[in-house]
This record gives C-alpha cells, sequence and structure tokens, in this order.
C-alpha cells in the first residue's frame, strides 16, 4: 500500500472504487466534469404530495443496491432516516449505500440494519453508536467519511451517485418549494440538502409542515423535487435545537479560550477581518470574548461563517460584524434572524470550502478556530477517532476551514480524564498539520515552527509558548503514557481528504 | 519580595479541581480541609492533598493547606499528613496567642521527625475573642499574615454579615494587628464570582485599606485582583527612579541616595520596592 | 467493607471487603488505555491486602488513585482517625 504525505500507509482501493493517496492540500489537481442527475419531466399535475414514504419509495423505483441520502440538520432530533431506513427495511430492498451528511446517537436503529442486509454501507459522518459498531466490524463494507465540503466534490464530481435523495424539510408547499425556518421542526438553513437536490436523480421531501403554494422564504427551489410527502412529524425540536448554548463555565476551559483570544488579537484583529464560529464550549466562549474586544477596541468584522448561535447574532444586531455566513443553526435565536435579517445569508453548501470550484467561503477566513480529539507533534489532528481506535465522529468541516483560514488555530485541553490530547502521533490523521497554525491548550500555546510570522507577533504576549514536543511530554508526564489501541488489519473506514485523495484508514477494533 | 494578593481556595477533596490549580497564577493556593469537606469524608481528604502536594505542578504559586480549626478533632491529624510538602499552614478560628504556639508545638514535632524547614502559619481571624488579641498573634513567629472571616463574627453579634457596619472596624483592626508587626495582612473572599466590577472595587477598597490581598473562591477572580493591586503607572515611575537611584548609591559606595536633590529615605526606598513588586517589574 | 474516593468525574472509587481470598477487580471507563496501568498501581499497592478489593475509574490521574487506595487501605486495617 503507498505512504501518503502525512506518513500513512493507504489502499488505492476502496469498495471496488479507486482512490489517490494524499498529497498535501491543492496537490491533487481535479480531472474531468460536473456530473449531472437524471433529465426529468413531471405530469400536468399541480401536486407532487405522495402519501406515504412507502409509496413515494416505489414511485422512484428504489432497487436493492442503490444510494439514498440525507442531510442533517435535523441532527440529534431527527426522525426522518430511522423512518425511510425502517420503510426501506420493511419492503425487504437490500444492499443500500447510505449517503448521509452526518448521523446521530438518535439513528442507533440503523445499527442492526447493518448486519441483516439492508445496508451494505454508510458514506458520512457517523456520531456515536453507528460509528462504534462500525469500529467493531459491524458493516460489511468499507465506511467512506468525507467533510462537508469534500461531499459536495464527490457528488458533482460523479465520486458518488445519489439514486434519491431524502430531504427532510420543516416547511415545504405541495410542489416542492422548502425552506428550514418555518415550522415546528425548524432548523434554520437547508444548506445540507441542496447539493443532494441539485444532484440526485429522484429527490423527496419529507415534511410535518405543509403550507399553501408558494412557500416563503425558499432555500431548496420546487424544479429541484420531485415529490412532497406530508407526515406527522419530522423530527423532535429538542434535538434539532440545542436550547440555549451555554459558554462554558471550566476555569481551564475559559483559559484556553483567553489564549486563544490572545493569539487572534496579537495576530489577526483589525477591521474588516473575518472568522469562523462553531458551536462548542471553547468556541462559544471566543466568540463572546471577541466580540467583547472587538467593541472595546471599536473592531467590526466583515462577515463571520457559521455555525450561528445567539452570540453570532447578537454580534451582528450590535453591529460588530456586516454579514453572517449561514450553514447551519444550532439556536432558535439563529433561525429567527436567518428568517428576519437581509445580512445573515444561507449558503450552499457548495459555496463553503469545495477546492474543485471556482473558490469557497473559507478561502476568504481570516481567522478559524476548531478543536480536536487529538493532535500530534507534527501539528496533525484527528477529529474521528478516540485514542482507543473507535470511530466515533465525523468530519465536519474541520477541513476545508483549517486549509482556508490565514490563522487556524487548535483549542484542545492537554488531556481528557487522564488521555492525552497532544500525542506523538494521532490515532487518526483528520487535517494535516501543514494547516495547523497554532494549538492552543489551558497550559499554553504551540506554533507551527513554519509560521514565522506568527511566532514573530507572539513575542512579548503573556501567553506561554512551548514547542509542541513540550507540551506533549507535559501531557505524558501527568498522565501516564496510554497502551496502544487494540487493532486487526481489517480497514473499516477511509478518511477523505477534502480533495477526494485518502488521507488516513481506520482499522477494525478487537473487542 | 513574595506576593500573597491571591490565595485561591480549592475543595481538597475533588481531585478534579485540585489538579489544574497551578494553571490559574494565584499568589497562594489553598487546598481546603476545613469548611469545604464534609465530616465523613476528612480523612479521604487529607490523604489526597497530601499526594497532590508532590504530584501537582503548582506553578509559581505557595503551596497552602487550610487545616481544620483548633477545636475540631481533625487538625492534628491534618497537620501530621500534610504539613512536610507545604509551605503555609492556613488555621482557622485562632483566638489567641496560644493557640498558634499548640499547633506550632505540633508542627516542631512533625517538622524534626521529617527533617524539614519550619513551616509558616497563617491565622484567620473568626471570633470577637481572635479579634481582641489579634495583635498578639501577629507576634508569633511562625505567623507571616493575618487573615480574617466574618460568617462567625457577625453570627455572634446577631447581624446580617451583609449589612454589618462593624467589619470596617474589624478591617482596620486586622491590619493594624499585622502591620504592627511587620507582617502582612489579607481581606477575605468577595463570594459573587460573577461579579467582576463588583471585585475589581472590592479589591481596591482593600488595598486602600491597607490589606496585602484578598481571598478568591473561583480562578476567574485571580486576573482582576491582581489588576486591582497594580499601583497606578506614575507611581510605578517614580519607583524604578527611586530603585535605580539606589542601585547607583550603593555601586559608587554612596550613603546617601538622592534623587532629583531629594534625599530618599529607607521606608521611601521599601514603599518603592513594594510598589514593583505588585507591579511585577522585575 | 470501607470505601475511599467518590465516583465524581476524575476520581477513583476504592472498596475493600473482608475476604479469605485476595481478589482484585477493575472497573474503568478508560479501561482499554489505562487498564493495565491501573491494575500494576492496584497490585503494588495492596500486596498485603487480604480481601476484595473493587476499584471504580472515573478518569483518575494516577496520583488520585494512589491516594484513594492509600486512604481505603488504612481504613480497611482501622487506622482512620
Amino acid at each position: 500500500m503507498p505512504i501518503n504525505a502525512v506518513g500513512r500507509e493507504v489502499p488505492s482501493e476502496i469498495n471496488g472504487q479507486k482512490f489517490k493517496p494524499f498529497a498535501g492540500d491543492m496537490k491533487t489537481p481535479p480531472e474531468g466534469r460536473r456530473a449531472g442527475s437524471l433529465l426529468r419531466m413531471v405530469p400536468e399535475s399541480r401536486s407532487k404530495v405522495v402519501n406515504s414514504i412507502e409509496e413515494v419509495i416505489k414511485k422512484v423505483g428504489l432497487e436493492d443496491g442503490m444510494t439514498v441520502s440525507f442531510h442533517h440538520h435535523l441532527r440529534n432530533g431527527d426522525f426522518v432516516v430511522n423512518m425511510v431506513m425502517e420503510t426501506i427495511r420493511k419492503m425487504g430492498i437490500k444492499d443500500i449505500r447510505v449517503f448521509p451528511t452526518a448521523l446521530f446517537p438518535v439513528h442507533e436503529p440503523l445499527v442492526p440494519m447493518l448486519s441483516d442486509g439492508t445496508i451494505r454501507r454508510i458514506e458520512g459522518s457517523m456520531n456515536g453508536p453507528l460509528g462504534e459498531a462500525t469500529s467493531y466490524g459491524a458493516m460489511r463494507e468499507t465506511a467512506v467519511l468525507r467533510s462537508h465540503s469534500g461531499r459536495v466534490r464527490a457528488v458533482e464530481s460523479g465520486e458518488v451517485h445519489i439514486d434519491v435523495a431524502f430531504i427532510a424539510a420543516p416547511t415545504a408547499d405541495p410542489y416542492g418549494n422548502l425552506n428550514g425556518v418555518d415550522g415546528p421542526s425548524a432548523c434554520g438553513p437547508l444548506a445540507y440538502g441542496m447539493v443532494d437536490a441539485y444532484h440526485a436523480d429522484h429527490t423527496v421531501a419529507i415534511t410535518d409542515h405543509l403550507v399553501p403554494y408558494p412557500a416563503h422564504p425558499i432555500s431548496i427551489f420546487q424544479h429541484q423535487i420531485d415529490y412532497v410527502v406530508p407526515v406527522n412529524k419530522i423530527g423532535d425540536p429538542n434535538g434539532i435545537m440545542s436550547g440555549t448554548l451555554r459558554i462554558t463555565t471550566s476555569p481551564s476551559r475559559l483559559k484556553i479560550a483567553r489564549y486563544a483570544l490572545e493569539v487572534i488579537d496579537k495576530v489577526a484583529l483589525k477591521d474588516g477581518f473575518s472568522f469562523q464560529a462553531g458551536a462548542g464550549g471553547i468556541s462559544l466562549a471566543v466568540t463572546k470574548f471577541l466580540g467583547d474586544l472587538m467593541k472595546k477596541r471599536g473592531i467590526r468584522a466583515s462577515f463571520i461563517n457559521g455555525g450561528v448561535t445567539k452570540y453570532v447574532v447578537d454580534m451582528l444586531h450590535e453591529g460588530l460584524v456586516d454579514v453572517v455566513f449561514d450553514g447551519q443553526a444550532f439556536d432558535l435565536d439563529a433561525v429567527k434572524s436567518l428568517k428576519e435579517d437581509a445580512n445573515h445569508i444561507e449558503t450552499p453548501l457548495a459555496m463553503y470550502g469545495n477546492p474543485y470550484s471556482s473558490g469557497g467561503i473559507v478561502n476568504m477566513l481570516d481567522v478559524g478556530v476548531l478543536g480536536a480529539t487529538e493532535v500530534d507533534i507534527d501539528f496533525n489532528v484527528n477529529v474521528n477517532t478516540h485514542s482507543d481506535g473507535l470511530l466515533l465522529h465525523g468530519i465536519g468541516g474541520h477541513q476545508e476551514v483549517a486549509a482556508g483560514s490565514a490563522l487556524t488555530i487548535v483549542t484542545v485541553p492537554l488531556y481528557r480524564y487522564r488521555v492525552p490530547v497532544i500525542k506523538e502521533r494521532v490515532t487518526t490523521v483528520t487535517t494535516p498539520g501543514e494547516v495547523i497554525d497554532v494549538v492552543v491548550t489551558e497550559h499554553g500555546i504551540a506554533i507551527n515552527p513554519k509560521r514565522d510570522d506568527i511566532i514573530e507577533a507572539m513575542r512579548g504576549s503573556k501567553v506561554p509558548v512551548y514547542d509542541i514536543q513540550d507540551l506533549q511530554k507535559k501531557a505524558e508526564r501527568i498522565c501516564g503514557k496510554p497502551q496502544e489501541p487494540k487493532t486487526t488489519d481489517d480497514i473499516i473506514a477511509a478518511i477523505l481528504w477534502r480533495d477526494g485523495t485518502i488521507i488516513d484508514v481506520v482499522y477494525r477494533v478487537k473487542k | 519580595m513574595k506576593l500573597r494578593r491571591t490565595r485561591l481556595y480549592v475543595p481538597g477533596n475533588n481531585p478534579h479541581l485540585v489538579e489544574n490549580v497551578g494553571l490559574y497564577g494565584a499568589d497562594c493556593l489553598i487546598l481546603d480541609l476545613e469548611d469545604s469537606v464534609p465530616l465523613e469524608q476528612k480523612f479521604d481528604a487529607r490523604i489526597l492533598v497530601k499526594y497532590a502536594l508532590q504530584n501537582v505542578d503548582f506553578g509559581r504559586s505557595e503551596k497552602w493547606v487550610r487545616i481544620n480549626s483548633p477545636d475540631t478533632p481533625f487538625w492534628k491529624a491534618d497537620l501530621e499528613e500534610v504539613l512536610p510538602y507545604v509551605d503555609v499552614v492556613n488555621v482557622p478560628k485562632v483566638e489567641s496567642y496560644e493557640d498558634v504556639e499548640k499547633i506550632s508545638g505540633i508542627m516542631d514535632e512533625i517538622e524534626e521527625k521529617h527533617g524539614v524547614e519550619k513551616r509558616k502559619i497563617v491565622p484567620i481571624i473568626e471570633t470577637l475573642k481572635g479579634l481582641t488579641n489579634a495583635r498578639e498573634i501577629a507576634k508569633h513567629p511562625r505567623v507571616v499574615a493575618m487573615a480574617w472571616g466574618g460568617e462567625d463574627l457577625t453570627a455572634e453579634l446577631g447581624i446580617p454579615k451583609k449589612k454589618a457596619l462593624i467589619l470596617d472596624h474589624v478591617r482596620a483592626e486586622i491590619v493594624i494587628a499585622a502591620k504592627s508587626q511587620g507582617k502582612m495582612a489579607l481581606d477575605t473572599v468577595y463570594s459573587n464570582i460573577r461579579d467582576e466590577e463588583g471585585l475589581f472595587e472590592y479589591a481596591r477598597r482593600a488595598r486602600y485599606m491597607g490589606f496585602d490581598g484578598v481571598g478568591v473562591l473561583h480562578p476567574n477572580q485571580v486576573e482582576v485582583v491582581h489588576r486591582a493591586f497594580r499601583p497606578e503607572e506614575k507611581d510605578i515611575e517614580e519607583a524604578k527612579k527611586i530603585v535605580e537611584a539606589a542601585e547607583k548609591a550603593m555601586k559608587e559606595g554612596k550613603g546617601v541616595i538622592a534623587l532629583n536633590g531629594r534625599m530618599i529615605d529607607k521606608p521611601v526606598l521599601e514603599r518603592a520596592r513594594k510598589i514593583l513588586a505588585f507591579a511585577e517589574v522585575d | 467493607m470501607v470505601k475511599a474516593g467518590t465516583l465524581e468525574k476524575g476520581d477513583v472509587m476504592v472498596t475493600i471487603e473482608e475476604s479469605g481470598e485476595r481478589e482484585i477487580i477493575i472497573k474503568s471507563k478508560l479501561e482499554r488505555l489505562y487498564g493495565e496501568a491501573i491494575r500494576k498501581t492496584v497490585e503494588e499497592m495492596t500486596t498485603d491486602i487480604v480481601g476484595k478489593i473493587y476499584v471504580e475509574d472515573m478518569g483518575a490521574l494516577d496520583w488520585v488513585i494512589r491516594a484513594r487506595i492509600e486512604a481505603a487501605i488504612r481504613k480497611f486495617r482501622g487506622e482512620e482517625q
């Protein structure tokens, strides 16, 4: 097997499909043309409403071996994936490739379908039980994980062809105009579903809020939607929305946020700058502190790319930022603002960070603050597996935000419980060290040696600056060296870089 | 000069809170065996604290342990377990010089047994009796600073703590008792951990009352208090000049220090050194 | 039976029960990463104990485990003050 640019041995074929080894960001140029969906003609009816999922599956002609897709705007409150997959199972359709943007613990009912023949593989993020089951070898074929933008690229390039896209729609009209800002299961934007709506051969909207034609606003337009299926409930609002997200109260996590803020201040803070926001505890704290600092200094940001939360919306309303780009909303304040504020813009995922496009939002980012489960002394980041080898998280937008941002900061505690986070070698490489600039821990920061400018800018700061090796040793001194994960040689998942090259693989874990 | 602007209280039986104490930059860290530890955990706590003192990185912070008060059955066992590993023993509810002497005697035995240097004591005055004896207590050679707490005092007087006007007098007594013996005076905690502005004002007031520091309950309070204790810029500049002049005079072997034609005497030089210490200027 | 420690995050609960036989049971959320290290510490510190030693770990650092074992052993020997 070839060794890729981050020193990992990777196969050249996964599930019978050829893949190149990772060669570095923007080092593998694209080939060919955009792939397309079936041309189709709808009958002269003024309604696309179909009354059940079973009926719609028959209408689209779903067969054994086909690929179905889902978006994850309803997160851990989603009912649609389970509803559709359960119907497919009952109808006796086999060997399905499931192609979600992400799955969550709520999708645990899919676990038995991995072994009963319904699902042959999942290509997408698996947060929690599905990832764990896959780690132990439950999936017949090999899982493929892509970042948000990598998934868009895979669809546009034809690497993955979607037969049927099932699109959860918090609001729909009978002719297939959809939005996510109204209805009992409102989630904000429908950004993740847009590329599927455009590229799938068949498209089915599933809604619990059918409104008279035309629905408005419109996120996904009628000419891309074949059928609309009304159901009782598409999700549980408590799982869709996070409630009021609270800034971390942990003193050590707050310390990390303060150090990250200091780095941003010294390196990137200026009028018209831009940053990526998120919903993790540290990320929220950084956003909040940054807002406070900007107010104090009279600095205004040109845009925030979200991960939109109340804290981002507050900054928009206070005039601290000109525009909010929204690919995902985390609370009801974000949903309300998306609906009402003209400078709060829903962005299709294709605009986010696809390297094989004419340029994404991430290319315009000055600052990206990201998390990680592990970081190593080469600055490689792992967000997918835990140190015991279990695949428990998706990639999200980590790769493209890291690659695009002029200043990429990874905020992590030195260790969690007893487990070192800064390691000699990450269990799995999700994002290569070449696109990571600063690692911030509660003990101090480490700067990627190739960023002389940042090293220079941080001179004279009160933030302790360490070599990353020293942070690694410190973590090991406090925690002790953990045992190596007990894995076999079977590859259970491939981690793709956003350009479709293989950056790493995940091995089956012994029970 | 040793600063004790902040002393952060950490519950002694909570490993998760104890393991990161060195990160917060408090001048002193108090691993608490008293109020934050329930009776049935006293035994576990003192052993945990013993291990913490030897294994956790305290950074530049002074290591304190608050033992149980002399009127409980626990204080002796507390000392036997932890004394060899601490810098300062914080003793609650001290009421007399004899109380300190009693504790000091046991400390002598333990220090001898382990072959370690003499540890310091910071008594906490919490009763009217303790207050009347404060000036005597401050004389004890092990005592490096005087601290106080208002809970028991106000209960003794039957007045609500928040409204107790007498506490300013108590503060003054503590400062006078300590300073007249050349010891430090340490104010009590500000309990609203979310109110940064209130804390800043509180610490400023403590400073102008003559205190050298205040107690803190949350790591976030440390930086605010340090800011409140930072001298004014013009005083720092003036102090730098005085200390420079003194060093120059010393180098030139002159007995008299002069700055801008004015003679600098010893208390002025001492004050200048203290200002630089509080400004964290080396 | 004696207990030391708690089941809070980052702590460990050590229980020692009277028994004619020496037996060590370890349950840890970090079994796969620190199971061997925890066992080593427990074995090393309890060589003299004949009894059933039960360790429930919530991600404690080694010094915390040691402190809790020492507390449990001393209680087991009736040395609690």
